[in-house]
């Protein structure tokens, strides 16, 4: 898909790679501060979590362009032993410091949808999205600019 | 060049504390002299860090007015004094960021709190109800007291702005009793001539959609001045042996839609005026 963006993550090196990848997008699509940090931060916690509690993971990012609105897309996704609570993982996290608010509950809170797809033994998959407003005055300069 | 500016370090905080702030000062020079994510990277940890060590978001702000106090004027290969505000704000921002995380947190268990809150009102105030009807039954009239009670009660319990109680059968006496914010000419015209029969027989809770209640029309007498519908919850009112005798309307105005709870209190509610009711016809054929 265009403007699709790949993260393997298996290292912290890794997690800086899919900060970056997620803040850059976020400003290209004209996301403001301060959320390409919070979408940068989201990203972070999730590949926290890969990196720590799985070993290794995949971190997929896509630009979503609706006529009202764009919006950002991020699927993190492993192979690892599944949540077998996800309810609880949602509410306390998954590290032995749950019950901070960080981790999994702490991304859903910066992010507008956030869904959690686990089985024990078939793996984790995250998906979140983050929404921006496209005002009339930004749909019309970018016909304009089409015509142009 | 001389340091100038804050020394926090040095200003006796604890042990915790200090090292927070000689950290940061080190990650914020680091971001300062190389701005990447990898050194911005670093704040997100310090910030992380804090909460975990359960620093409060003052803390975080001392130890940044204290990095950045320290860094003006030091000789750290930076001279522009717009860049370095700039930078300093995208670190410090980072370094919140994890505040936020729990922040939000906070509001969700708060707003949990004030539905529960709600949830047990609504519980009073349905025994009240149940009260209130019981004297009703005992009252001349008693049908109109009852439907106007049950258009009062959902109202109350849902917020909504109106709300009207239709019995099903049209040669019914009263018509319909309403509900709305006294002495509102616009929501007493709507109550009056809105025709409900439009909406149709639901079999359950139901929310009209957006092109739902746009295609509603009122007649010309409640046009003028009329309230711009934006939610419609209807609920039927169903005897026990499963008889239709009338709905539940409520209808707002305002942007708060109905919500799941708003569904279940209706639905409550309805059950229980439809017992009410039955006990009314009852006993009005037996006298």
């Amino acid at each position: 898909m265009e403007g699709e963006l790949r993260v393997s993550v298996r290292t912290d090196a890794d997690l800086v790679t899919a900060r970056a990848e997620g803040r850059a997008l976020a400003q290209r699509l004209g996301f403001r501060p301060p959320d390409p940090t919070l979408i940068a931060t989201a990203i972070s916690e999730l590949a926290r979590n890969l990196v720590m509690h799985v070993g290794h993971g995949e971190i997929i990012m896509r630009p979503l362009i609706e006529d009202r609105r764009y919006g950002v897309l991020v699927i993190v996704r492993d192979e690892g032993q599944g949540i077998a609570d996800v309810d609880a993982a949602l509410r306390l996290g998954r590290g032995s410091r749950g019950g901070l608010g960080l981790g999994l509950p702490g991304a859903r809170r910066l992010m507008d949808e956030f869904d959690v797809h686990s089985r024990p033994g078939e793996g984790t998959t995250v998906t979140m999205r983050k929404w921006r407003k496209r005002d009339d005055l930004e749909r019309l300069r970018e016909k304009r600019e089409r015509r142009a | 060049m001389p340091e100038r500016g804050g020394s926090g370090v040095d200003r006796g905080f604890p042990a915790g504390a200090k090292r927070f702030h000689a950290a940061y000062l080190a990650s914020f020079r680091d971001y300062i002299r190389e701005p990447c994510e990898a050194t911005l990277r670093n704040a997100y940890e310090l910030g992380r860090e804090a909460v975990e060590d359960g620093l409060s978001v003052l803390d975080l702000a001392v130890a940044h007015h204290d990095g950045l106090a320290r860094t003006i004027g030091a000789d750290i290969g930076l001279n522009d004094d717009e860049a370095l505000i700039h930078a300093a704000g995208d670190f410090f921002l980072e370094g919140l960021s994890s505040f936020e995380m729990i922040q939000r947190g906070f509001r969700e268990e708060r707003d949990a709190a004030a539905l529960e809150r709600r949830h047990a009102e609504m519980g009073r105030q349905l025994s009240h109800f149940l009260a209130d009807a019981s004297l009703a039954l005992g009252a001349s009239g008693s049908k109109d007291e009852m439907l106007r009670l049950v258009a009062e009660q959902a109202r109350e319990l849902t917020q909504a702005d109106c709300c009207l109680v239709v019995p099903e059968a049209p040669d019914e006496v009263p018509l319909r009793a309403a509900s709305h914010p006294d002495g509102d000419l616009r929501w007493a015209a709507f109550a009056r001539w809105v025709d409900v029969s439009q909406v149709g027989s639901v079999l359950g809770p139901t929310r009209l959609t957006e092109d739902q209640i746009q295609a509603l029309r009122l007649p010309r007498e409640a046009e003028q001045n009329a309230p711009l519908v934006r939610g419609w919850l209807v609920s039927p009112l169903t005897a026990l042996d499963g008889r239709m005798i009338g709905s539940i309307h409520l209808v707002n105005e305002s942007d708060r839609q109905f919500t799941p709870v708003d569904e279940a209190v209706l639905v409550h509610l309805a059950q229980m005026s439809a017992a009410a009711l039955e006990r009314v016809r009852f006993y009005s054929s037996r006298t």
